[in-house]
């Protein structure tokens, strides 16, 4: 997909008058927060197996130029090739040639947001090739020629009504004359028209969840199976994946699994984990004749070198989104890039540049939720916190943002104005809203009113409630 | 430079170093030659009747059917009950033919198909590598016998394991896979419960593009 960061902040505006990104939003938080929490209650080894998988991926990373030279060596020897692609270009490009050197006209594809971060559809698309995408939601967004709003789920913000349109359009050209909203129906439609591709494609495209180096494996995890068809009815197979996706061995990518389904879904383990080793070997009844591995760099080595070398252990679980009060109210489009929520606002920036991209790391209230549910501990709010210091320090803030936080930081070195301001604003927004409880205008604030109340503030600040706390307790002496 | 070349080089400039020496690549090379488990779940180190019970209990957990043999010969009827039960044509595709000798030269009950499964094909009879109790899954994997697509391609997946192909945990797979098989097969898969997704409007819904139903008949050892 393109990135369209530069235009966050008119993106949240669209996202909040959006009514049905709200329903299914709402949807979102409820469930994949309670899902995880009960599947992480049900292992108690769960925060042991966190502090195991952030060695594993330190480990890797610091030995990364020797694991993925290995991996190559075990793909190669399993009939296989591997390409490495620099950047996002050069990787489209490479597939690109893989398919004209196999004379591919139809592709399907499994879910992959690698291929959505190198643009890959458009690129093979202009080339005259048949692109389909067979994750269910995926399928749903290529036909309303839309981007992900989520890692896992990629159409998780639509609801059944809109889903059913476009199955309503679109189906029909298959024999599917009735618009339905029964969800059980709508997926034999798409089964239906789905698996007439799956049987022409030349060529199948999956992403990787790990890749093992010690077996030159790549593994995929999916509930809908689509990732299987993909990779073994054609007769060419291309994973594509980023350079930070190895791990040493089948043991180590185990230990990852079992963190990984959880965090995503609550899921002790998804319906179809696959592994797939090079080429249909002699004797194999199906497979791919031809296998290649293109390892995409697209600015991660640099990152290994940086404050950001911590962000490469993300296994793309999106906890991080599911349980972020900004993502929960803005839904994964508006951040405009592949990778939304906390995450993406660490990894966009890198991927495509902070002059496009420095508002995203901005839309966190640093509640640290992110970290807390990481399932390799990456410390999401202090990486955030790394752009924000970036961009003040490159001027890319607008500058009534500059002039105010420059405002309010020489104010705030001054206790007892900082003091004084803020005891009279209290006690002025406390009489303004006293009556109802909440506020509903105020001079300058449009951007937070406009979607939600500002509840009145206390009666005092929170430095006289302390000083009156630490009074008391002084007083009763047993506190 | 190659993107290959420039890559490994970049990785190395931000790690700080040169190509690790062959001193320095030796613990590496070791503990990939004999690779060892991390953390293992205590509650999945399970053997005899608690291992079983475990994983059937997850298999149904996952939405598989599961349904016990004492014997081989329980096998056409269990598998004919099924096909009424569900409505299904009275007929099974068996890609594997040591499967299919094992249905016997007898008379069946439903029709015959050696041959691998087709999209299209109603229900399929699979054996598998190996099952997991951990996670209630089975495991096929690619080869001479087994076209991995007829584990996908059918509506209905009935797959026949016997009691000691159950391993208790991930990791004691990956010591089968080892001991057996020597290296990874083209595709090892794991099955977990009959294809699904939420994708449409948040609902769970089985029969994405993999199998509607998952069936696994188990033959208990005496």
């Amino acid at each position: 997909m393109q990135n369209h960061s530069h235009e966050f902040d008119n993106l949240i505006g669209r996202a909040l008058d959006d009514t049905q990104l709200r329903q299914s939003l709402s949807l979102l938080r409820f469930g994949l927060s309670f899902t995880r929490s009960r599947a992480m209650a049900e292992l108690p080894e769960f925060d042991q197996l966190r502090d195991q998988a952030v060695a594993i991926k330190n480990h890797t990373l610091n030995h990364l130029d020797f694991y993925l030279e290995r991996l190559e060596q075990q793909v190669k020897a399993a009939g296989g090739e591997v390409c490495w692609a620099v950047d996002a270009a050069a990787a489209s490009q490479t597939i690109l040639d893989l398919c004209r050197r196999h004379g591919v006209r139809n592709v399907t594809k499994g879910k992959s947001m690698m291929t959505e971060e190198i643009d890959l559809n458009a690129r093979l698309e202009a080339a005259g090739i048949q692109v389909k995408e067979t994750d269910l939601g995926e399928y749903v967004l290529q036909l309303r020629d839309e981007a992900p709003s989520h890692i896992v789920g990629p159409a998780i913000h639509l609801t059944v009504d809109q889903v059913a349109d476009t199955f309503h359009q679109h189906h029909r050209a298959h024999g599917f004359e009735a618009r339905t909203t029964e969800i059980p129906q709508m997926m034999r439609e798409a089964r239906t028209v789905l698996r007439k591709h799956f049987l022409e494609a030349d060529m199948g495209i999956t992403g990787a969840n790990f890749l093992i180096a010690e077996q030159g494996s790549a593994m995929i995890v999916t509930n809908e199976g689509n990732g299987d068809l993909t990779a073994v009815l054609p007769r060419v197979h291309v994973v594509v994946a980023g350079i930070d996706k190895v791990v040493p061995t089948l043991e180590d990518a185990s230990t990852l699994l079992r963190l990984l389904t959880r965090s995503a879904t609550g899921q002790e383990c998804a319906v179809y984990t696959t592994f797939f080793t090079g080429a249909k070997r002699s004797g194999d009844t199906d497979g791919p004749e031809a296998f290649y591995l293109v390892l995409v760099d697209n600015g991660r080595s640099q990152m290994l070198g940086s404050e950001l070398k911590e962000m490469l252990r993300c296994i793309r679980c999106g906890a991080c989104m599911n349980h972020c009060p900004v993502y929960g109210e803005i839904g994964g489009q508006a951040y405009g890039s592949v990778y939304p929520g906390p995450m993406g606002a660490v990894l966009t920036p890198a991927l495509v540049g902070l002059e496009r991209a420095h508002r995203l790391p901005n839309a966190s209230t640093f509640c640290g939720k992110c970290e807390e549910v990481c399932p390799v501990r990456i410390p999401l709010p202090k990486l955030m916190r790394h752009w924000r210091e970036q961009g003040f320090e490159r001027q890319l803030e607008p500058l009534s943002f500059r002039f105010g936080l420059s405002l309010w930081s020489w104010v705030a070195r001054h206790p007892p104005l900082y003091r004084l301001l803020t005891s009279l604003s209290v006690k002025l927004l406390n009489r303004l809203g006293r009556r109802q409880g909440y506020l509903r205008r105020l001079p300058l604030g449009r951007g937070w009113l406009a979607w939600r109340d500002l509840p009145a503030p206390q009666q005092q600040t929170f430095f006289a409630s302390w000083e009156a706390k630490q009074n008391r307790g002084r007083g009763a002496s047993d506190v | 430079m190659s993107d290959r070349l420039q890559i490994l080089t970049n990785i190395r400039r931000s790690l700080g170093r040169d190509a690790l020496a062959p001193a320095q690549q030796q613990p590496l090379e070791a503990a990939l030659a004999a690779p060892q488990p991390n953390l293992i779940p205590a509650q999945t180190r399970l053997n005899g009747a608690a291992l079983l019970e475990r994983f059937v209990t997850k298999a149904e957990a996952a939405l598989a059917s599961v349904q016990r043999l004492g014997n081989l010969d329980e096998l056409p009827a269990a598998i004919e009950a099924y096909l009424r039960q569900h409505q299904l044509p009275a007929a099974l595709t068996v890609p594997e033919s040591g499967l299919a000798a094992l249905l016997g030269p007898q008379p069946l009950p439903f029709a015959l198909l050696q041959r691998p499964a087709r999209s299209g094909d109603a229900a399929c009879l699979t054996g598998c590598f190996a099952a997991m109790a951990e996670t209630g899954s089975v495991v096929l994997r690619s080869g001479a016998e087994l076209p991995i697509g007829s584990g996908y391609l059918p509506d209905s997946h009935l797959v026949l394991l016997r009691s000691e192909q159950i391993v208790d945990c991930y990791e004691s797979l990956w010591r089968k896979v080892r001991a057996e098989l020597g290296t990874m097969p083209r595709s090892l898969n794991w099955i977990t419960g009959p294809s699904r997704s939420a994708d449409i409007g948040m609902s769970m819904q089985m029969g994405a593009h993999g199998p509607i139903r998952l069936h696994l008949l188990l033959l208990e050892s005496p």
